[in-house]
């Protein structure tokens, strides 16, 4: 409820005012809230039960301040949602969900193989992220946001993803 | 036909078949209205549920904004036919998708007409459900449902319910017409039975018993009380049959006594007769019918008025009147117009218990032959006292008149026989005893005539005047010359009488008037033929009768009227001897004459104006 109101103070008047592609990723910042609701982490992800839940951006910082408002004050379970931006792939840390904003594919694919854990859910605007073997990339479909899931990659984590997020979802297979 | 009146067959039927009708109705309209509220209460539950699945199902198409899958989802209501709206609210309020998504957004109510609970509005079951996915809200779904469904249902409810109804009914009937007859058979056959009774009154009849209860109980009630009503009957017969005997025997003294009261009435010769408070004749002997021109059973029961109208006002009637208001009336003289005849009548009023009157009786005593003798003796006795009075008269009279020339006589013959030798004186003396013989000789030739009158028996015969005063002319006809007299009349007519008498009457008269005339008599004698006016105001006169009126005028010296009855009186003079010769018989005579012609004879005059004198007789 108090995320419902904060949403509506805060999205009304920028819609308005702001750009197209600044619009764009205030939705996507909100989506990136939703996977916290739609995702499951289990404990073992945490290292006590006041780590916080660490959502990482890697590469520029696409939201804004968005992101740090959405989350702003809203927990998982009993864990803090903290948003960590890494400046490049090497810098990268624990993260629950990693945001990818790196456009180069060897670089992406260094990132996923090397620097992610079990417990790290990536999301990406790059295309061919998801064959690339990361989890979730948004996509544009008629003026609309839409996520494509690598289902075959998520499995192999140890989250698991609810079935309402992956209905409204374009799974990807190879 | 009223409930009341039908057949108790039909009557049982009817509160059997009301009975099921009216229970069969009542439970199934409780179950249709239960089942109403048990499909609003299911409905709800199952749109709840329903709400609430489309709203889980929906959390993540609302969270990722998918418009496409949330209509996917909604379009899933599509199996559920009674939901007619769905739509759902994106977090900030406004519409995400929408069933069926051909609608227009403005179909669906605004969030801001949220409530919390399911609602029924205008025959539709509305709600919003939360859209939560951990907890947390994403949007809101509306669901609205028709009642479609359950008015369907509730129509095959109620039409499978009139079905039911009527099979029950049917089998209602069908049992009821069995069942019935063990309640109504006896009481059918009882009531045959008291129609047998009542028709052909025969006691003897018993009804059949069909059971111990409440009917088989009347049954027996029935049978004793036909028993009773038998020996009721029995007693009441020999009752009636002593009674019947005991007035026989009553009627039979009744006649008796009715025949002897009868026989003793009509054995009268009175008029017996009863009448009621209206004066309607209700009981009589034989003698009115003797009387009057009705039968006894033509008189009985009809009013006396009616019948005789002329009774009305007489003092019979008035008697009637008085009787009636209690008074016993006795009039020994009453002459009826109706019979002719005189009777004595009684006049008894008849009183009830009560002292009411009620009628009464009248005896009328027929006294006409009594009466007659009567009056005959009345009329003899007047008769009588009238010839005394004239014989009294006529002693006193005569002793006057008829002395007086004896005197004269004796007088004279004392002067003669002592003047026996005066020759001249003698001869005077004489001729005074001549004379006053001759007077007394005409005295009592008159006194004859007079009383011969009166002793008369000659018959009365058809007399023609005329030829009466032809006669007269030439007897007076010396006398009329010397008196240089006048007779004058009219053609005259024939009356009944005694030729003798009448001659006698105009005689008297004319000589009358001649004597009583000094000079040049003239004679008028003129007649008519009275009228009945004329002749009611002579009250001695007949009603009936006719009567011819004459009347003798003359010149005369006439007279004072206070004695124009004086001299009718036998000896009765106005006048000297010395002045006016005659007896004083003359005019008496007349009157005899004319009495005894049943007429009348009278006189009308002034001194020196000359007299009338008018004769009425009878034809």
């Amino acid at each position: 409820m108090c995320l419902l109101l904060a949403l509506c103070m805060y999205v009304k008047p920028s819609r308005a005012q702001l750009p197209p592609a600044t619009q764009e990723y205030q939705v996507k910042a909100a989506f990136m809230y939703n996977f916290t609701r739609f995702v499951e982490w289990p404990e073992t992800a945490f290292k006590d039960a006041d780590a916080p839940f660490i959502i990482g951006v890697v590469g520029g910082d696409p939201f804004n301040s968005f992101l740090e408002e959405v989350v702003s004050g809203e927990k998982v379970n009993s864990h803090r949602i903290k948003v960590v931006h890494f400046k490049n792939e090497n810098d990268i840390d624990d993260c629950h969900i990693l945001y990818i904003n790196v456009t180069d594919p060897d670089k992406i694919r260094s990132i996923l193989k090397n620097r992610i854990t079990p417990f790290t859910l990536t999301v990406s605007d790059v295309p061919n992220f998801a064959k690339m073997g990361g989890h979730i990339r948004f996509y544009k479909e008629q003026d609309r946001i839409r996520l494509l899931i690598n289902t075959a990659s998520t499995k192999s984590t140890r989250l698991s993803i609810s079935s309402k997020l992956l209905s409204v979802a374009q799974i990807y297979e190879l | 036909m009223p409930l009341k009146d039908t057949p108790i067959q039909r009557k049982l039927l009817s509160v059997m078949l009301v009975t099921s009708a009216v229970v069969l109705s009542l439970m199934c309209s409780a179950y249709i209205v239960l089942e109403y509220f048990s499909y609003r209460e299911n409905l709800k539950s199952n749109v709840t549920t329903l709400g609430k699945v489309i709203a889980s199902n929906s959390a993540g198409a609302v969270a990722f904004l998918s418009v496409k899958d949330a209509n996917e989802i909604l379009s899933a209501l599509k199996a559920e036919s009674h939901i007619t709206r769905a739509c759902i609210y994106d977090s900030k309020g406004e519409i995400f998708a929408k069933y069926p998504d051909t609608l227009a957004a403005s179909s669906f109510p605004s969030i801001s007409s949220r409530i919390d609970d399911f609602y029924y509005e205008n025959d539709f079951l509305k709600g919003f459900i939360p859209i939560e996915h951990n907890k947390q809200q994403l949007g809101i779904l509306y669901i609205q449902s028709d009642l479609k469904a359950m008015y369907t249902q509730l129509k095959n409810f109620a039409f499978v319910g009139i079905l039911l109804i009527g099979a029950s009914l049917l089998v209602a009937l069908i049992l009821s017409i069995r069942l019935q007859r063990t309640i109504s058979d006896p009481i059918i056959a009882l009531q045959q039975t008291a129609k047998v009774i009542s028709t052909q009154n025969d006691y003897s009849v018993r009804a059949t018993k069909h059971g111990n209860d409440e009917v088989g109980a009347l049954a027996d009630a029935f049978n004793q009380m036909l028993r009773q009503i038998q020996i009721n009957n029995a007693e009441i017969t020999a009752f009636s049959h002593n009674l019947e005997l005991k007035v026989k025997e009553r009627t039979r003294a009744l006649e008796q006594q009715k025949d002897f009261v009868e026989t003793i009435l009509n054995a009268s010769v009175d008029i017996i007769v009863v009448f009621d408070r209206e004066l309607n004749y209700i009981m009589m002997n034989r003698m009115p019918a003797d009387y009057t021109k009705y039968s006894k059973d033509e008189l009985i029961g009809k009013n006396l008025l009616q019948l005789f109208p002329s009774m009305e006002g007489t003092e019979f009637h008035m008697h009637l009147l008085e009787a009636l208001k209690g008074e016993t009336v006795h009039h020994s003289r009453f002459k009826s117009r109706e019979t002719h005849r005189t009777f004595e009548n009684f006049f008894i009023p008849l009183r009830d218990k009560s002292n009411e009157v009620y009628g009464v009786l009248t005896l009328n005593h027929d006294v006409t032959q009594i009466a007659e003798a009567n009056d005959a003796l009345e009329a003899l006795n007047a008769e009588l006292l009238k010839s005394n009075r004239e014989l009294e008269q006529f002693a006193y009279v005569a002793s006057h008149d008829l002395q007086e020339p004896l005197r004269k006589i004796q007088t004279f013959t004392q002067l003669l026989s002592s003047n026996l030798h005066d020759q001249e004186k003698r001869e005077s003396f004489l001729n005074k005893i001549n004379q006053s013989a001759n007077r007394m000789q005409q005295l009592i030739q008159d006194v004859l005539n007079f009383s011969r009158i009166s002793n008369s028996e000659d018959a009365f015969v058809e007399t023609d005047l005329n030829h009466v005063l032809e006669t007269l002319k030439v007897d007076f006809e010396l006398l009329f010359r010397e008196k240089n007299a006048e007779l004058h009349y009219a053609q005259m007519p024939k009356v009944r009488g005694i030729p003798m008498q009448l001659t006698q009457i105009f005689a008297n008269l004319i000589s009358n008037s001649l004597k009583y005339t000094n000079e040049s008599p003239v004679i008028r004698i003129s007649h008519s033929i009275m009228t009945r006016d004329e002749i009611k105001k002579y009250p001695k006169l007949m009603d009936t009768g006719t009567y011819t009126k004459i009347l003798f005028t003359d010149n005369g010296i006439g007279f004072d009227p206070q004695f124009s009855e004086q001299i009718f009186n036998i000896f009765q003079r106005l006048h000297g001897r010395e002045t006016y010769s005659g007896t004083g018989i003359g005019l008496a005579l007349c009157k005899k004459i004319a009495e005894n012609h049943n007429g009348i004879i009278y006189a009308e005059g002034e001194p020196d104006k000359g007299a009338t004198f008018t004769i009425i007789l009878p034809g």
